[in-house]
Formats: C-alpha cells, structure tokens, sequence
C-alpha cells in the first residue's frame, strides 16, 4: 500500500458564475452550446441543473441571466487566486480554474496546523477572488487523505481525520466518482453509494471494469494511491521551445504550444506513460518566470496540456495578476512532473483514425506551422439566418463545437443555398421600369417593380425572375448588432442567379447561386 | 481512383477521377460543380483541401453532403500558394485550387509531378490560368432555374449541364444534363437534354417554406 498524501483541496462554487462577476444570489446561468454548464446557488434553488437546455433553464426560473460560457476569463480570473495560495504554500496544484489542491504535510507544519492552514487559504483565496471578481464569494477548503476525498471534503467544507476517509466517503453517491458510465451502471445493480461500491470485491471489480473501474473502486474505498501510481517520471520528460520574437499575444503563444504539447506527448507515448502533473513554464525577456503545476485526474494529452497553457497565459499575460509580466514571452516549456503508466487509452481524432486522417493532421499541422495560426480552417454547421451566418469557421487545432444546430432556424433562408458567399457584400443597383432605384417601405412594401440590375464589375442586365422581399429584422434590442433589411432573390436574364439584400436603401449582393 | 458523383460516373473511364490527375473544373455553376466532386471521396475517408475560396458557400457544401470536418479551408494562401497546395497534396486525396492569377510552368509541372507521386488529384477552378491542360475538363453551363417567377416562388433548383472533355475524357466533349443542385441541395442526374423538350417536373413536391407566415 503507498503511502496516502494528506490534501488540501481550495474549491470556488460555481466558479464560472463567481468569474463573470455575479454573486450567487442573483440568478445566473452560464451556458455554451445551447446548454447550461454553471448556474448560481440562486439559479439552482429556481428549478436550474446544469445539463439542461438553456430554454429550458429560462422557463424554470424566472428572471433568469444567462451568459455565455468564456474559460479565457474563468482562467484569467483564477490566477490571482492560484498567486495568492502560491504565496502560503509553492506547490500548489491547479486541476482546472475554480479548483486547487496542495499536499498538506509541510505547510501544515509551517502555518501551525491543518486548521491554521485551511483558515489561512479559505481567507487568502477569498481575498483574491473578491479583488479579482469584485464579488464577495466563500472559498470552501477541505482537507482529507489524497485529492478525491479531499475534493469532496471541500464541498463540505471539513477536515476529514485520516482514519475516517472511508466512513466519510461512504454515503455519497457513485455519481460523486465523475465516471457517468460506471455510475448508471452501478446505480442500475442496486449499487448507489460509495460505501456499496466500496463493499464489492476488488478482483470482481477489476475483472468487470476494467483498469479505470480498478482505479473508481480504490478512490471510493479512500485509498487515493495516486501517490502509489503517479511518480516523478525515470528521467526528465521535458518538450520547450524558445520564441523568437518574444511573444506578447495569448494566442501566439498557445500556438507555439501545440506543438510542444504533441512532442512532450510522443515522448511520453514511447515510454508507455501518461501525465498526471504537468508544470508548465513561461519566461520573459525581463527574466520573469512563471512556473504552474496542473494536476489531471486521468492523462493529459497533447490538445488539453495546449488548453492549460493558455489558461496560464490568460491569468499572466492579462496583467490581473499582481505579477503581470513587463515583456513577451520568450520560452515556454511543458514538464512532465509526475507520470503513471498509461492504461493502455490511445488518444484518436475524432474517433477512429486511420492512416489517412493521421496524414491528413500531420499535414495540416505543418501548414498551420507555414502559414500562423489563422490560415487553416475547418467548417462547422452552426445556426443563423444569414447564407454566411450558418457556418463558422474554426482554426486547424483548436476545439470544433459540437454541430448541434440540426434543428430548423426559423426565418432561415429556403434551400438550396448560394454555393458563393461574396464577403464583404457586392454593391449593386437595382431599378424599376422608370429607372428609379427599387426601395423597399418600413411595412415591406416595394416602390416598383424590379427590372434591371447592375452589380458593381459587372454589365447591367434585365430582371426576368425575383421574389421577396423578406425582412428581417435581427437583434432590434442591439443598437450596434441590430440589422434591418429585406432580402430578394433575383434572376437576371444570364441566368445568373443572386441573393441580394437592401439596407438603408442601398442594395448588396450577399451571396450568388453558382 | 476517387468516386466520381453519379451523373459522371458512367462516363468516366473507371467510372472515377484518376488518382495523379489534373482536373479543370469551370463555367457558370462551377462551384456546385466543384462541391459536388468533394461528396463521394469524402465518404469514403478521404481528405480534401479547399485552397484560395474565400467566397465558398459552405453551407450549399454541408447540404450538397459534403463531410466539413474533412475538408481543410485555407481562403488566402498568400504569395506561396503553390508551396501550400504541395504540401496538401502530399498528404490529401483531393485539393482544389482557384490560382490567384496565371501560375509559373514551373509551379504547374512540380504540383502535378507531387499529385502523381503521391497518388492525389489536383482540382483547378478557372483553368484559363493553368500553363498545363487537364487530362478531365468540366464545363457547368446553366439552362435555367425552376421555381422562381415575378415577385413569386423560391429559387429550387438548377436545370444544367456538364460538358466533359479532355484526354481522359470521351474522344469528343459529352454532354451530360444534371440539375445542378436539385431541390435537395444535391448534384443529379436528369432525363432529358433538350430544353425544347416538353417541361420536366421538379422532382420532390415543394416544402412549406418556413420564413412564411
């Protein structure tokens, strides 16, 4: 048996909620993707659960704000708070922005007891997140043997004794072990505590579940053997690149980081190991330094180490942080602190890969490499009214959102849609019999009939064929986004067949069925 | 070979786009055109590379069936157009170019020699530019559309043509009717030819349009 590490675990409520500047008696929901991931104590109490539509989340509660989900600011508002602990204790350990742990023994001695020491955190984090939020808000701090039970003592808010970790972890629900597979499965068993899971044989488990259900089956038995599993690693895994010139943009950065974060992990893949603990390092030209440790339940694979140095980068390079840095950034470096041995998970793109698709990334990686990192896009349905609202672009590399938008988008256009998309809108002309320009009334009434049209490069041509107008009037409560116009399809005697729109009496081409 | 959409299947031989080829692709329709060759290789697990189309209706591709999350976009290439389409084609099954201006023989030929090495085929929009000629020539002419009238209707689909030619191609260029897209967003083929014939129907009866009412 490995020895147990006493943890402390610093743990922002609603962390989401507490970054974009609420407190928890407002009712607020945080959502991405049409889906609430966050809501206050207030939001909850009306009726709002996280997992539930947006739509959904309004009706249940009213008077409910909703915001959208942002983690740049959720990791820049937590890096004063990680500083601040820091500044108690050096190894702190973030596992994602609103939760922090740090092993216990030598600070507790320092500060005079684990009390004194979870007093002294709760006070200095609270103290950061009221500076960095403007926001009153608790910071709950639990103390227990190894991070799963001290997670869950934080919620507490206790101390838990090291012989009572398992009489403490007894009555939480399976869902508590963040493994929703295992949890509906157990739950369906009859299986629904932590205390029934942890009464089953461990062989048994093992033999049904596999490395990972092994592993749900130690946490819920509070025996935390990270310790056990994770160490620092043979030799030194480490993957940094010098930036020349200093880089002073977050992004920038993080795209040099991509490909750091591929290396570090390749090393890590020919020695059969997974990152449990990654310290990510920046320096400036100044000869700052800042150093993180960023702790994973599981593996962190080459996106997610990406996705923490850019929350890093987002709390520094912003300047919330009491030590924001005077220069760029010249040298980032991904380290490898602790490892365990990989469970045999292999990382894939979008679900199976074959020898294609890994050509096909290679490929566009080294372009993205050529060319910055906003040459290379890949499309993505999302909702809109407009031809060029409905699909967005995402950058090569970065997260593409789910396409959730199969639902009908009222007032869209009727298919099929323009094969051009002209950005931005060509100008055009288009008159009546009398030559007069065809202007469209506030009721949507026209004040001729359309016949010729002239697009701007182009010759002028008869109108044999049009429909409209249909107006759309998007965002009236914006007074920057707020759009009127009225939309056409024309047909000119070339067969050549438009979407045009008129906005404050002047007329564009938005999009060309070619 | 690389699946061809159906109408041009049974005219091409192998009834597919031969891997290491140049392909022109042009006319009024073209970028239908062009959508509608990404569908099939797509679905079978290929990759392909949009290169220098800022304007592309990525939403007509989505509906024409084209698989977005394979198609790399790289709308403004730059002056070093050509090393981006070499490093595409070392890698991608299909990479369409629309060339910013007339292209170098000497780019042309290094391009085409990186396609037939490595097996991918290069798709040239608005071959005009293009030193080399292609051994498969498309040509998208438009009849007319279905569905629009004065002051009524929608636009619904395209009833066009593809001239096929080239040195792979038929000895002389073939014309095949499609509509170009149908009312589903799709390429398809169409019966006749003759636009003296008598009044085809559109196929599919019209939906309630949703912006009305």
């Amino acid at each position: 048996m490995g020895r147990i590490v006493r943890t402390l675990v610093a743990w922002c409520p609603d962390w989401p909620v507490t970054a974009a500047g609420f407190e928890a008696d407002a009712p607020v929901a945080v959502a991405a993707a049409g889906r609430v991931v966050a809501c206050s104590a207030a939001a909850r109490d009306g009726g709002v659960v996280i997992g539930m539509r947006r739509r959904a989340a309004e009706a249940s509660c009213a008077g409910l704000w909703v915001v959208p989900r942002d983690e740049a600011r959720e990791a820049r508002a937590f890096e004063p708070v990680v500083a601040a602990v820091a500044a108690l204790a050096p190894a702190v350990e973030t596992t994602r922005p609103g939760l922090l742990s740090m092993a216990t023994r030598g600070p507790a001695r320092y500060h005079g007891g684990e009390g004194a020491l979870r007093a002294a955190v709760a006070e200095r984090a609270a103290a950061a997140v009221t500076a960095a939020c403007g926001v009153p808000t608790p910071v709950h701090v639990g103390i227990a043997d190894g991070p799963f039970a001290a997670t869950l003592a934080a919620r507490r808010q206790m101390s838990v004794p090291s012989s009572g970790t398992a009489e403490f972890l007894a009555p939480f629900p399976v869902g508590a072990l963040g493994r929703e597979g295992l949890a509906e499965i157990l739950v369906r068993l009859g299986v629904g505590t932590l205390g029934a899971f942890a009464a089953l044989d461990e062989a048994r488990v093992s033999a049904r579940f596999g490395p990972d259900g092994a592993l749900a089956h130690r946490l819920a038995r509070g025996l935390d053997d990270r310790p056990l599993r994770s160490t620092p690693p043979p030799t030194e895994l480490v993957a940094e690149a010098e930036l020349d010139p200093p880089a002073e943009r977050v992004d920038v950065v993080a795209f040099a980081g991509r490909s750091l974060g591929e290396e570090l992990a390749a090393q890590l893949a020919t020695r059969g190991l997974a990152c449990t603990l990654l310290t990510i390092e920046a320096e400036t030209e100044h000869g700052e330094r800042l150093a993180r440790r960023w702790r994973a339940e599981m593996d962190l694979d080459a996106p997610a180490m990406g996705e923490r140095l850019r929350w890093q980068l987002e709390g520094w390079l912003s300047g919330t942080a009491a030590e924001a840095p005077s220069a760029g950034v010249t040298r980032i470096a991904f380290r490898a602190s602790e490892t365990a041995p990989a469970l045999g998970k292999q990382a894939g793109f979008w679900g199976g890969v074959s020898a294609a698709d890994r050509r096909a990334v290679r490929a566009l990686d080294r372009l993205g490499g050529m060319l910055g990192p906003e040459a290379v896009f890949t499309a993505t349905v999302v909702g809109g009214r407009g031809p060029g609202d409905r699909t967005a672009l995402v950058a090569w590399g970065d997260t593409r959102p789910e396409a959730a938008m199969t639902a009908p988008w009222p007032g869209a256009l009727p298919d099929p849609p323009p094969a051009l998309v002209h950005r931005p809108p060509r100008r055009a002309t288009v008159t009546d019999r009398t030559g007069r320009p065809v202007a469209v009334s506030a009721r949507g009434c026209l004040s001729g009939l359309p016949e010729r049209i002239l697009v701007e490069g182009g010759r002028p041509s008869a109108v044999v064929g049009w429909a409209g107008p249909w107006p759309l009037d998007e965002r009236w409560w914006d007074p920057c986004a707020g759009r009127r116009l009225a939309r056409f399809q024309l047909l000119d005697e070339d067969r050549h067949a438009h979407l045009c729109f008129v906005e404050r009496a002047e007329w564009f081409v938005e999009a060309t069925y070619d | 070979m690389l699946p061809a959409p159906i109408p041009l299947a049974p005219l091409l031989p192998g009834a597919g786009i031969r891997r290491g080829g140049l392909v022109g692709v042009s006319g009024d329709g073209g970028t239908t055109l062009v959508l509608s060759l990404l569908v099939e290789p797509l679905a079978q697990g290929s990759w392909a590379a949009v290169v220098g189309m800022p304007e592309l209706g990525l939403e007509a591709a989505a509906a024409m069936g084209v698989d977005l999350a394979r198609v790399a976009l790289v709308p403004r290439p730059g002056p070093s157009w050509a090393a981006v389409v070499a490093v595409l084609l070392d890698a991608l099954d299909l990479v369409v170019v629309s060339p910013p201006g007339r292209c170098r023989p000497a780019d042309a030929r290094r391009l085409l020699a990186r396609a037939k090495e490595r097996g991918s085929v290069l798709c040239v929009t608005g071959p005009e530019g293009w030193p080399e000629s292609p051994e498969l020539v498309l040509v998208a002419e438009t009849e007319g559309w279905e569905g629009l009238d004065i002051g009524a209707g929608t636009l619904r689909a395209r009833r066009g043509r593809i001239v096929v030619s080239g040195r792979r191609g038929a000895g002389r260029p073939v014309v095949v009717p499609c509509w170009l897209p149908g009312p589903d967003g799709r390429l398809a083929a169409r019966r006749s030819g003759s636009p003296k014939a008598a009044p085809e129907r559109v196929p599919d009866e019209p939906e309630a349009m949703p912006w009305a009412g």
